[in-house]
C-alpha cells in the first residue's frame, strides 16, 4: 500500500515538473526580462530603464519586465552582472556610460570587455552640467579661482567622478576635491546644504537644483546649450588648445550616448534581433515620448551601430590620452 | 490653508480613491507579508498600471500601498521569526518570543494598532514640518548623520543584556559582515572571495532570515515532532488582540516618542526603516522601566519598533515633496511614478498645489487606519498556526524562508549564506550570545563608514566641531556611560552566576578563528579599504580572547555544567516543557542540510514535494492521506502565491540547467 502511494506522488511529482517546462510557443512569450540598473533605485537610469521597460514590454507580447538595481563601486558591479549575465536574452543591461573607461585603465574588479557588448542603443543624449553652490561662484571663473572646490561624486568609475578629474587635469590645476559615496539623489542634497561646493551631473537631474536657486551651472558638455542656458559656456568652447583636443572629444563623445543599454556578449542572433527591434519601437512610442516629455526630459534615440562604433573607440584611445586618464584615475 | 486641508480630505474620501486605497492596502499587505517580495516590488510590478489615470487616483493607490507593507511585514516576523521587510525585522526580537509564550494575539494587536497610530502620527508630523523640513535637512549633513549612527551603535551595550563582552562580539561579528562586497569608496572587494554573489554584500533579510528564522526552525524541529512555537493550549482569542491593541494606547508616551523619532530619521535621505527601527527599539530599552524582559517578549519592544515603522514614511515622503528628492529608495520609486502621473514634486509643489500636499498626508491617514483594522481578522485566524505540530509547520516555513532568500537578490548561492547564519543563529541562541547587537551593526556597520568617509572628505577631522554634530557626539557618550552603569546595576542585583554552558568554550573559540581569518583578508586591500574592518576584528579577536580567558578561570573555579533551558518556554503558564537533546539538535540540524542540498540541486518545484513527502513521512509520521493533501497544499500556494500572482521565476536547480540543456 505504501509503496504504491509513494509511486503515485512520484507520478504526480514528474507530471508538475513537465507542465513548468518546455513548449514551442514564441521564445518572449510568458519569459521574465530582468533590466539590471548598475544605480540605487531614483536616478536617472532607473527612471529611463523603468519607462522604457515599460513599453519593450508592450512590444513583447507576453513577456514581463522587471527592473533590477544593482548599485555600488560606480556602476562596476551592475556592468559585470550584465555582462556575465546568463546570454539567453532574458536580461539587459543599463550602466554609466563612462565605465568603459575603467576597463582601458586597467582598474581592478573589472570584469567585462566594454568591446564585446550586445548593444541595445541608448534613449537620448545628455548635457552634462557642472552645478556649483550659487552663494559661493557666479561663474566658471570665480570656481577655478577658489582656493578649493568640494565635489560630491558617485564613486570610483563613475562619470561624475572622470569628469573632474579629466578636467581639472586639463587645465592643470588641483584645487578641488574629490567626495565618494554620493549616490543618486545624496549629491543634490550635498551641495544644498552645502556640505560639497559643486557635482556634476546631467542637466535634467539637476534641474531640481536650478529651479530652487540652490546651485548655478557654469559649464556646459554637449552639443549645444539647452534654453535658459545660452550664456553658460560650453567644454569645447573653453578648453580650445591642440594638446587637450582627445580629452574635450572624449567628454563630449561621453555625453552623446546618454543611456546606453545593452544585453551580455553571445545573445542568440535572433534573440537579439527582437530586443533591439523592442527597444526601437519603445523609444519611438508616441506614449513614452509623451511620458519622457511629462517628466522634462527629452527623447533623442541613438542606435546600436553607433554605440558600438563609440564603445569601441572609446577602447582605441591615443596612448597619451591613456596616461591621462589614467593620471586622473591615480593609477600609475 | 485650511481650505487646502479641507480640499486635500475631500479629494481622498471620494469613492473612487477610497475603493483604490481598499485594494492598495490589501496588496501592499501581502507584498510586505510574503518574504521577498516587499514594497518596491509592488510598486515596480503596479507603477505601469497607472499611466493615463487621473494623477490623485494614482499617487493615493501608489502611496497607500508603500504606506502600510510594513503592516502586513510583521505578521510572518512574530509568528514564524520570518521577517516580510528589512524593517519588520526589529518586530521578530520581541515579537516572536511572545508568540513562543501563547501571546501571539497581543504581539500581533498591538502590531497592528501600533503601525496604524504610528502612520497617523507621521501623517501629522509631516505636515507640521513642512515649514521647518528645509532648516532640519540643511542642519543634517554627513557628520550629524553619522553622529545618529555612533548613537545608535551604542544601544549595543543595552542590548547585550547579560553579558556586555558577548554582545559586543555578536556586534563585532555585524560589523564585519556588513563590510562584506565591493566598496564604492576604493573600488575593492572586501571578502568577496572573487565571486560575484558577493559584491552586492549582504542582504538584511537574508542574514535575519538565517539568523532567526532558520534557527528557530532548528529548534523547533529538535523539540520532537509534537512541537510547537506555542505551547499548550490555543490561546488565540479575540481577547488577545484587544489587550495588545490597548497596550499601545496605555503606552502613549512611548507610542508618541517613537513615532516621532522615526518620522525623523525618515527625514534624513540614506537612512530608511532598518535605522529608524532599531534606533527606536534601542530607545525603548534604555527608557522603559522594568526593562529585564525586552528580547523575552515585551510588548512594549513590538509597540517602538512598529511606531517607528509606519511613522517613517511619512518622514521620507518630506523630502520628496519639499526638494523634489528622494529620502529612501521606495520614494525614489514613488518619485518616478509621481512625474508620470503629471505631478512634479518640488517647492512649486507646496506653493501650487498644496491640497494635493494635504491629499497626500490625508491618504498616509487612511490608509495606515484601513490596512490595520483590515488585519484584524486575518491575525486572528494567522495566530492559530503557532499551535500546529511542528512536523507540519517546519516545511512551509522552510521554504518560504528559503525562497524569500533566493528572491531578494536572485542568487542561489544565498542559500549557502542562509544556510551558515542558520546553524550560526542557532548556536548564538543556544550559547546565549545575543543576536540584535549583531543585526544593529550589520545595519549600522556600513552606514557608518560611509557616512565617515564623506564626512572627512567634506571637513577632515575638523567635522567633529560642527555644533549638532559635537552635540550628537556627547549625547552618544552619555548614552553608552548611562548604558553601562545601568547594566553594571543590573547585574549586580541579580544573583553572580558564573557558569559554562557545554561547548560554548568552542563555540567562542569559533568566533575569535572568524575575526582572525577577517583580519587575514584584510591584509592585502590598501588602507582606505582595510581601516574600517581591522579595526572592528581587532576589537573583536580582543575580546574573545578575554572571553575565552575568563572561561577557562570560570572552569577551574567550578567544574560543572549547567543544562541549558529554555527560558521562554519555562516561563509560560502551564506549559509542558519539551525537551531537546543534542541528538535530536543534530537530527534536525541534518534535516535542514537535506532541505538545502536538495533545493540546490533539484529546484524549488521538485524539492517542494519531494522534500516535504520524506520529511512528513520519517520525521512527522503522518498518514498518507495527510501528506498527499498537504503536500499538494503546499505547492499551490506556493505556486500561487510566487509565480502566477506576483511573476517571480523560483530557482528552478541544477535540473533546470539539465532541461534546458537537453532541450537545446
Amino acid at each position: 500500500m505504501r509503496k504504491t502511494a509513494f509511486l503515485a506522488l512520484l507520478a504526480i511529482l514528474i507530471v508538475l515538473v513537465s507542465t513548468t517546462h518546455g513548449d514551442a510557443k514564441p521564445y518572449y512569450e510568458g519569459k521574465v526580462i530582468k533590466i539590471i540598473v548598475a544605480t540605487k533605485p531614483g536616478g536617472g537610469y532607473d527612471f529611463w530603464a523603468r519607462l522604457i521597460g515599460t513599453y519593450m514590454e508592450k512590444n513583447l507580447p507576453g513577456s514581463t519586465i522587471i527592473v533590477k538595481n544593482v548599485p555600488g563601486a560606480g556602476h562596476v558591479i551592475g556592468t559585470n552582472e550584465t555582462y556575465m549575465a546568463k546570454p539567453d536574452g532574458l536580461t539587459i543591461g543599463t550602466f554609466n556610460r563612462a565605465v568603459g573607461l575603467t576597463q582601458l585603465v586597467g582598474m581592478k574588479g573589472v570584469k567585462f570587455d566594454f568591446t564585446k557588448f550586445n548593444w541595445l542603443g541608448s534613449p537620448n543624449s545628455e548635457i552634462y552640467s557642472f552645478l556649483v553652490r550659487s552663494d559661493l561662484y557666479k561663474n566658471i571663473d570665480d570656481v577655478l579661482k577658489a582656493d578649493n572646490v568640494r565635489l560630491a561624486t558617485t564613486g570610483l568609475g563613475a562619470i561624475s567622478y572622470i569628469t573632474p578629474l579629466l578636467f581639472y587635469q586639463a587645465l592643470g590645476k588641483k584645487n578641488y576635491t574629490v567626495a565618494t559615496g554620493y549616490s543618486g539623489a545624496e549629491s543634490e542634497m550635498a551641495v544644498m546644504r552645502k556640505e560639497m561646493d559643486g557635482t556634476w551631473g546631467s542637466i535634467e537631474s539637476l534641474k531640481t537644483m536650478l529651479d530652487g536657486g540652490f546651485g548655478t551651472c557654469v559649464l556646459l558638455i554637449g552639443k549645444k546649450q539647452p534654453a535658459g542656458l545660452e550664456n553658460v559656456p560650453l567644454l569645447k568652447d573653453f578648453i580650445k588648445d591642440e594638446k587637450n583636443r582627445p580629452v574635450v572629444e572624449l567628454l563630449n563623445g561621453l555625453n552623446i550616448v546618454g543611456r546606453p543599454f545593452a544585453a551580455p556578449p553571445k545573445v542568440p542572433e535572433d534573440r537579439l534581433k527582437i530586443l533591439q527591434d523592442a527597444f526601437y519601437k519603445a523609444c519611438h512610442d508616441p506614449g513614452f515620448i509623451k511620458a519622457v516629455q511629462k517628466s522634462e526630459k527629452t527623447v533623442d534615440f541613438v542606435g546600436p551601430d553607433e554605440v558600438d562604433a563609440w564603445a569601441k573607440s572609446m577602447l582605441s584611445l591615443p596612448p597619451e590620452t591613456v596616461k591621462l586618464i589614467k593620471k586622473a584615475y591615480g593609477i600609475e | 490653508m485650511l481650505e487646502a486641508i479641507w480640499q486635500g480630505f475631500l479629494m481622498s474620501i471620494s469613492p473612487k480613491v477610497l475603493g483604490l486605497m481598499v485594494i492598495a492596502c490589501f496588496i501592499g499587505n501581502f507584498f510586505g507579508a510574503v518574504p521577498g517580495l516587499g514594497g518596491n516590488l509592488a510598486l515596480a510590478l503596479l507603477i505601469p498600471f497607472v499611466f493615463g489615470w487621473e494623477p490623485f487616483a494614482g499617487l493615493a493607490f501608489l502611496l497607500s500601498m508603500h504606506a502600510v507593507v510594513h503592516t502586513g511585514g510583521s505578521i510572518p516576523g512574530i509568528l514564524f521569526a520570518i521577517p516580510g521587510t528589512g524593517p519588520t525585522v526589529a518586530t521578530i526580537v520581541d515579537g516572536y518570543p511572545m508568540t513562543k509564550m501563547g501571546k501571539g494575539g497581543q504581539a500581533m494587536g498591538a502590531q497592528l494598532a501600533a503601525s496604524g497610530l504610528g502612520g497617523v502620527i507621521g501623517a501629522f508630523v509631516l505636515a507640521l514640518l513642512i515649514p521647518v523640513v528645509r532648516p532640519i535637512a540643511i542642519a543634517f549633513g554627513s557628520p550629524e548623520v553619522l553622529m545618529l549612527i555612533v548613537f545608535g551603535l551604542t544601544f549595543v551595550v543595552i542590548l547585550s543584556r547579560d553579558s556586555i563582552p558577548k554582545g559586543f562580539m555578536s556586534a563585532m561579528l555585524g560589523l564585519l559582515l556588513s563590510s562584506v562586497g565591493l566598496n564604492p569608496h576604493t573600488g575593492v572587494g572586501r571578502y568577496t572571495f572573487d565571486q560575484l554573489w558577493l559584491w552586492d554584500g549582504i542582504h538584511i533579510v537574508t542574514l535575519v532570515l538565517g539568523l532567526f528564522a532558520f534557527a528557530e526552525m532548528i529548534d523547533l524541529g529538535a523539540r520532537g515532532r509534537g512541537g510547537q512555537i506555542a505551547h499548550g493550549e490555543v490561546k488565540m482569542t479575540w481577547y488577545q488582540l484587544w489587550e495588545g491593541t490597548l497596550a499601545v494606547f496605555q503606552n502613549w508616551w512611548l507610542s508618541l516618542r517613537t513615532a516621532i523619532i522615526g518620522t525623523f530619521i525618515g527625514i534624513i535621505p540614506g537612512l530608511g526603516g532598518d535605522v529608524a527601527t532599531w534606533v527606536c527599539y534601542g530607545h525603548a530599552v534604555q527608557t522603559c522601566k522594568n526593562n529585564e524582559n525586552f528580547g523575552k517578549g515585551d510588548i512594549r519592544g513590538v509597540i517602538a519598533v512598529e511606531t517607528a515603522n509606519n511613522a517613517k514614511e511619512g518622514g521620507a515622503l518630506l523630502p520628496t515633496i519639499v526638494f523634489g528628492i528622494p529620502g529612501s529608495s521606495g520614494m525614489a520609486l514613488l518619485l518616478g511614478a509621481f512625474l508620470i502621473l503629471g505631478i512634479t514634486p518640488g517647492p512649486q509643489l507646496l506653493t501650487n498645489h498644496l491640497d494635493l500636499v494635504w491629499g497626500m498626508v490625508w491618504v498616509l491617514v487612511i490608509s495606515n487606519i484601513f490596512a490595520a483594522i483590515s488585519l484584524y481578522p486575518i491575525s486572528g485566524w494567522m495566530g492559530k498556526l503557532a499551535y500546529i505540530r511542528g512536523s507540519l509547520l517546519i516545511p512551509p516555513i522552510m521554504f518560504l524562508a528559503a525562497i524569500g532568500a533566493s528572491l531578494i537578490r536572485g542568487h542561489w548561492q544565498d542559500f549557502l549564506f542562509v544556510a551558515f547564519t542558520g546553524l550560526l543563529g542557532f548556536s548564538m541562541k543556544k550559547w546565549k550570545y545575543p543576536r540584535p547587537p549583531m543585526i544593529l551593526g550589520f545595519i549600522l556597520g556600513r552606514l557608518a563608514e560611509d557616512y565617515l568617509h564623506k564626512s572627512l572628505a567634506a571637513w577632515g577631522f575638523a567635522f567633529l566641531l560642527r555644533p549638532v554634530c559635537f552635540g550628537l557626539l556627547l549625547l552618544s557618550i552619555a548614552s553608552l556611560g548611562y548604558s553601562i552603569w545601568h547594566q553594571q546595576r543590573e547585574r549586580a542585583k541579580k544573583k553572580k552566576s558564573i557558569k559554562n554552558i557545554p561547548g560554548e568554550f568552542y563555540f567562542t573559540v569559533f568566533m575569535f578563528v572568524l575575526f582572525v581569518l577577517g583580519f587575514y583578508f584584510s591584509t592585502r586591500w590598501g588602507v582606505k579599504a582595510r581601516l574600517f574592518p581591522q579595526l572592528v576584528v581587532i576589537i573583536g579577536g580582543v575580546i574573545s580572547l578575554w572571553q575565552l580567558f575568563k572561561m577557562k578561570i570560570v572552569a577551574k573555579q567550578a567544574r560543572e555544567a549547567v543544562e541549558i533551558g529554555d527560558e521562554e518556554t519555562e516561563k509560560a503558564p502551564g506549559a509542558v516543557r519539551q525537551i531537546s537533546t543534542p541528538r535530536s539538535e543534530w537530527t534536525m540540524i541534518l534535516w535542514v542540510a537535506l532541505f538545502f542540498t536538495m533545493t540546490i540541486v533539484l529546484g524549488f518545484h521538485v524539492s517542494m514535494v519531494l522534500y516535504t513527502v520524506i520529511f512528513l513521512y520519517f520525521f512527522g509520521r503522518e498518514s498518507w492521506k495527510t501528506i498527499t493533501l498537504f503536500t499538494i497544499s503546499l505547492w499551490v500556494g506556493i505556486h500561487f502565491t510566487f509565480e502566477a500572482f506576483t511573476k517571480t521565476t523560483l530557482y528552478g536547480g541544477v535540473m533546470d540547467y539539465l532541461i534546458e540543456y537537453f532541450s537545446g
